[in-house]
């Protein structure tokens, strides 16, 4: 039976007016249940990552609805949105993003600092979170004393912290080589296996395909094809 | 408590990472504000001198006088003394002192030239209120006020061709305004720090002059408070005690020295607004400059679930605690330049300038609490200010841009 935690219906996102008006995705309606590995794969301005960022809360459609578990995104103020994406979200970019002025640990602990958790609970969490990743030994370096793989890894580390409901993960494997790659997406699949963590990963990588559960292939901001693993 | 943790945290690291930089605004910050409170307690300094110049150059804190004696000072426009009413009007006061005066024209002659002067009678025992007990005195100081010698400044002295010893001649009107002719030996010569006090001022002994113009009234009382102001209640209630004669206060007795007074004031408040004013553009600068090196990662706050609040929160202690940092530096630097001043600077170059304005010529600065407190006030506060409009851009930036960015 299905357990559907994100649904997309009839979503289009349209950026522009007029001449210059670019439809990023157009009536996309999708499904995406718990405890699935999807990937949203597609060239280069299909739609993947504005997908992404509908789904996330971080844009807002032009028409059409995002609902995560029974609840209508549109509904939600910009502070409940901050609250959605801070404790049922979790997000690692292609770029890593991490804070440089902070050491691993306080890069993954910062998300529970902002959730409020107790010192000792949130040092805890954090250190079992980096075990998790193999970041044990790191976990004092801060992010320029990493290499791109270990700091993707402090990224994932980050997202997962919270235990959040949805992992989005938009180009993850962009900076990184294939052997990081794999060891990215193996870590990935132990997360999807282990903890029933939903995740969404935009990308054009087959290798990471390879690992997904499901396929949403998107053409010109269309599903074109869906593909069960 | 969590949140205002993290962004203590992260300003702290962020201004360190930023450490050159901000540093060359922590050096501008402190230099600003030391010397806006290095500044400021000159001019306090140079504000406290004019008040205890003119207290105690014979006006008191408070001066009683007949209602028309200031239309025409003259001995006609005397009144007599009531030492009962007069204590009961300064009960309860803190009273340093009181001194009944004659204070009337007069022409002094030699025997070779002649000057306009004021004659004022005192009684020596009264005036260490005022700035008769301190002169510096060539020859005798007046023994009590039967004295009928007379106490002349030396540049009246000069002017006047004669020596200490001879005899003078004060030419002055009595009681009923009768012309008087009265012979004075002059007892002593004194030196004070103003020229023109010398050239204006003759003692003698109060009762002497009473006695020498057959009255017994006086024309003024001198009071002086142990405190350097006078409260406006203080002053009310000796005004409504005494109401049928003249109660003024130091300030309309010398309306000159208290508009000075309270121009500087307004000077002290200009300055604050005109350095600290420039000191925000700096600061505003930098936090742009902040904010924009950090836009991704102003994105990601967002894009992880940052409210916006914590964010503005972020930048705003960046500033404020910069700010602190340099009010620490500042007020420290500027402590260290006060001991330093602390004996005064002499202006004694300049002696005829800063006589006109009722100051000596060694300027002392005077640090006053309230200054130092308005201007670390004033810059937190403008440290806040100074912060909303880069904390409004990281803010109002669209994470996603942010993100790209």
């Amino acid at each position: 039976m299905s357990d559907p935690v994100v649904q997309l219906k009839d979503l289009t996102r349209i950026y522009g007016q007029g001449n210059v008006a670019v439809h990023a995705l157009q009536e996309v309606s999708v499904d995406i249940n718990r405890g699935e590995f999807v990937c949203v794969v597609g060239p280069s301005g299909c739609g993947k990552s504005t997908m992404l960022h509908l789904i996330g809360g971080l844009d807002s459609p032009t028409s059409g609805t995002v609902t995560i578990e029974d609840q209508d995104l549109s509904t939600f103020s910009n502070n409940e949105l901050s609250d959605l994406r801070l404790r049922r979200m979790g997000f690692v970019f292609q770029a890593f993003n991490l804070i440089p002025v902070l050491s691993a640990q306080e890069n993954v602990e910062f998300i529970l600092q902002l959730q409020g958790a107790e010192k000792k609970d949130r040092n805890a969490r954090a250190r079992e979170v980096l075990d998790s990743v193999g970041l044990t030994d790191a976990a004092d370096r801060r992010p320029g004393e990493l290499s791109g793989g270990q700091q993707q890894r402090v990224a994932v580390a980050r997202a997962l912290v919270g235990n959040p409901l949805l992992l989005i993960a938009d180009e993850p494997s962009a900076n990184l080589d294939s052997a990081t790659t794999r060891e990215l997406c193996e870590l990935l699949q132990t997360i999807n296996r282990e903890h029933g963590t939903t995740i969404l990963i935009a990308t054009h990588d087959s290798l990471v395909m390879s690992y997904s559960t499901r396929t949403i292939q998107l053409e010109d901001g269309k599903i074109r094809q869906e593909n069960d693993a | 408590m969590n949140s205002f943790v993290l962004v203590l945290n992260l300003s702290l690291r962020n201004l360190w990472r930023q450490r050159r930089r901000n540093s060359i605004l922590l050096v501008a910050i402190s230099v600003a504000i030391g010397g806006v409170i290095v500044l400021n307690s000159l001019i306090r300094g140079m504000q406290v001198q004019m008040v205890d110049s003119v207290v105690e150059n014979l006006s008191g804190h408070i001066k009683i006088h007949s209602p028309t004696y200031r239309d025409d000072p003259s001995m006609e426009r005397g009144f007599l003394p009531s030492p009962l009413r007069l204590e009961r009007a300064i009960e309860g006061l803190p009273i340093l002192g009181w001194a009944a005066r004659i204070s009337i024209p007069a022409v002094i002659m030699s025997e070779r030239e002649t000057r306009g002067a004021n004659l004022i009678g005192v009684d020596p025992e009264q005036e260490h209120i005022s700035i008769v007990s301190t002169l510096e005195i060539d020859g005798d100081s007046l023994e009590n006020s039967f004295d009928s010698r007379i106490l002349i400044g030396r540049s009246l002295l000069e002017e006047l061709r004669t020596r200490l010893g001879r005899r003078v001649v004060l030419t002055t009107l009595d009681g009923n305004g009768m012309s008087k002719e009265i012979g004075f030996r002059i007892a002593g010569v004194y030196d004070a720090e103003s020229e023109s006090l010398e050239k204006s001022l003759v003692f003698t002994g109060r009762n002497a002059l009473q006695d020498l113009l057959e009255t017994s009234a006086i024309t003024e009382v001198s009071i002086r408070l142990k405190t350097r102001y006078v409260e406006p209640e203080d002053f009310d209630q000796v005004r409504e005690t005494l109401s049928e004669l003249d109660v003024l206060d130091w300030q309309q007795v010398n309306p000159i020295v208290a508009f000075m007074y309270n121009t500087v004031n307004l000077v002290i408040y200009i300055w604050l607004g005109i350095v600290l004013g420039a000191l925000v553009f700096g600061l505003v600068n930098t936090l742009i400059t902040a904010v924009l090196e950090r836009i991704r990662e102003f994105g990601l706050f967002r894009a992880v679930g940052m409210r916006p609040r914590v964010i503005v929160a972020q930048v705003v202690s960046e500033s404020v605690c910069l700010m602190l940092l340099g009010i620490v530096f500042g007020v420290a630097g500027s402590l260290l330049i006060f001991a330093w001043l602390h004996d005064g600077i002499d202006l004694s170059a300049f002696a005829s300038g800063v006589e006109m304005m009722g100051m000596s010529s060694q300027m002392k600065p005077a640090l006053v609490a309230h200054d130092v407190l308005v201007v670390v006030l004033v810059s937190i506060v403008l440290s806040i200010v100074a912060s909303f409009y880069p904390a409004r851009r990281a803010v109002r930036m669209n994470p996603l841009d942010a993100l790209r960015y």
